[in-house]
């Protein structure tokens, strides 16, 4: 297709106005797609369904939080990059498109009667339903951990008040001190996250406190873009970042919380004056309730459509869903929010949905101007989702510093870019 | 894509994605599925509010080959080259069609 014929634009035209009159009524062929979370995920869903389905189709969006923070880019906030503003994000554009934005927290899935209910006491009714609720946590995992606990040592893993007490805490710490970073073992949101935030602190100490260091208590053995942040930390911090290795010490599985102290398995004990420990996650306690997660602690879907394997009409998508090999990053939840909304409004048009096709690339900041990536393509093969082989892969090793340069430039673009394609 | 107008370049950008999914049935609705991941780093439909170089309003034929340059190693980029061999000729064609139609 090149362009549009006078017919089809006429009649688009006129489904892409009658959007912006809320409510949609269902007419024709459509329905009724309810979105549950305001995330990378559920917002490019809910954006992208509104922008298919046009009057046809009834979009709401149900998000508890008026502003949705990300996780990416809220480690540039901890570094002293960014403030806390700019990584925050409105709905307003969203209900101009004429989806219908509820914020509210969901408390029931009824699947019989095809509604969700809400704290607020409002029963919503759906004909698809595509759940996006991120992650929370395994609380009581690691002993002594617990909510009241975060508030000491911040998980900073949802980003927006925890950051904020995370960035506190490095501001308010003397000259000299150790922050103590204790990443999960896998699967966790964002795989690279730890070691960039790793770095973004680093960057802080060097310019604001440079006797101070970065240790990381990790569980577990290797990490994404390792060789890419060990070179670059060699090169950028020398000796203010120590990687403990879970084989080492055993993975953290205690916290000392008057003390600041993370606890090993093998017993060993490090003190921070800062502790930003990151705990083990299952998906979003949504998924739960709505009884799409199995004993993993998160949600089987059939990755052709994300569709739940355990509940009929439901997508599960981003982080909460399994979705190998496709990682839980917001590029990833942003990918599968838009190629779902796509399935979801073909099958109430009763049209068989295209093979999906998805991307991943995520950019870490290992300084200001010091920008690495790892991306993939994937494809439907076989009756399987894959990543494409030959494509994809991380930066090179010991690229020209104008190389990382322009892939930190890449890493803002990349932001604003998302950021307008989801809230915008 | 400069429209001039506001709200309506919004609805004009929505009609394009609405109206190309009828027109081709499955060749045109897997163009869309692989060109959506684009928007991603090239912002809504290819325009791109910061760093990075915009896609809306390159025809076809400069899509499929800067793509293909990507792809080959011809063309020099930081992160396209990687995501240029993830896709085949045909897949490469359908993308640029579905994003040189959002005009």
């Amino acid at each position: 297709m090149s362009r549009l014929t006078r017919r089809e634009f006429t009649a688009a035209a006129g489904a892409s106005a009658a959007a912006f009159a809320a409510p949609a009524v269902a007419q024709g062929k459509g329905g009724r797609i309810v979105v549950v979370g305001g995330g990378f995920g559920g917002a490019s869903a809910a954006k992208y369904a509104k922008m298919f389905g046009g009057n046809a189709v009834e979009v709401t969006l149900i998000e508890p939080n008026k502003t949705f923070y990300t996780c990416p880019f809220s480690n540039l906030v901890l570094g002293g990059l960014r403030d806390i503003g700019s990584i925050g994000h409105g709905f307003d554009a969203m209900a101009k498109r004429g989806v219908k934005v509820v914020h509210d927290s969901v408390t029931g899935v009824d699947h019989a009667k095809k509604t969700v209910t809400t704290a607020g006491g409002a029963t919503i009714g759906w004909d698809k339903l595509i759940l996006s609720p991120g992650i929370d946590f395994q609380w009581g995992k690691i002993k002594g951990y617990d909510a009241a606990a975060a508030e000491k040592m911040p998980h900073a893993w949802k980003a927006g008040p925890q950051t904020v007490v995370l960035r506190k805490q490095l501001e308010a710490m003397d000259d000299g001190g150790v922050v103590v970073l204790a990443p999960p073992g896998n699967p966790f949101r964002c795989p690279p996250g730890p070691y960039e935030r790793a770095s973004m602190i680093a960057h802080y100490l060097k310019t604001k406190k440079p006797k101070s260091k970065v240790l990381i208590v990790d569980s577990k053995d290797k990490f994404s873009k390792m060789p890419l942040f060990m070179e670059g930390w060699k090169k950028v911090y020398g000796p203010m970042i120590e990687w403990i290795p879970q084989k080492k010490d055993g993975p953290v599985t205690e916290v000392d919380v008057a003390n600041n102290t993370v606890i090993t398995e093998f017993g060993a004990k490090h003190k921070g004056a800062v502790v930003n420990l990151i705990p083990p996650q299952k998906a979003g306690d949504v998924a739960d309730i709505a009884g799409v997660t199995n004993k993993s602690g998160w949600a089987p879907v059939d990755r052709r459509t994300f569709a739940s394997t355990m509940q009929k009409d439901v997508h599960v998508i981003g982080d909460a869903s399994i979705a190998s090999p496709m990682p839980k990053s917001g590029f990833s939840a942003s990918s599968q929010g838009k190629v779902v909304a796509a399935a979801a409004v073909d099958a109430l048009a009763g049209k068989n949905p295209a093979d999906p096709s998805f991307a991943n690339t995520c950019y870490s900041l290992v300084a200001p101007e010091y920008g690495i990536s790892v991306a993939k393509v994937y494809a439907w093969q076989g009756g399987k989702l894959v990543g494409v082989k030959g494509s994809g892969g991380v930066s090179p090793k010991g690229a020209a510093a104008s190389f990382r340069a322009e892939e930190a430039r890449y890493a803002s673009g990349w932001y604003a870019s998302i950021a307008a394609d989801i809230w915008g | 894509m400069k429209l001039g107008y506001g709200p309506a370049a919004a609805g004009l950008i929505a009609a394009a994605l609405i109206a190309v999914a009828p027109v081709g049935a499955l060749a045109e609705s897997s163009g869309r599925n692989l060109a959506l991941s684009c928007f991603s780093c090239h912002g809504p439909a290819g325009k791109s509010p910061d760093t990075i170089p915009g896609i809306a309003g390159k025809s076809k034929a400069f899509i499929v080959q800067e793509m293909i340059g990507f792809r080959d190693g011809k063309r020099k980029s930081t992160v396209m080259q990687r995501i240029g061999k993830g896709y085949s000729d045909a897949e490469i064609r359908a993308l640029a069609g579905y994003i040189a139609g959002l005009k």
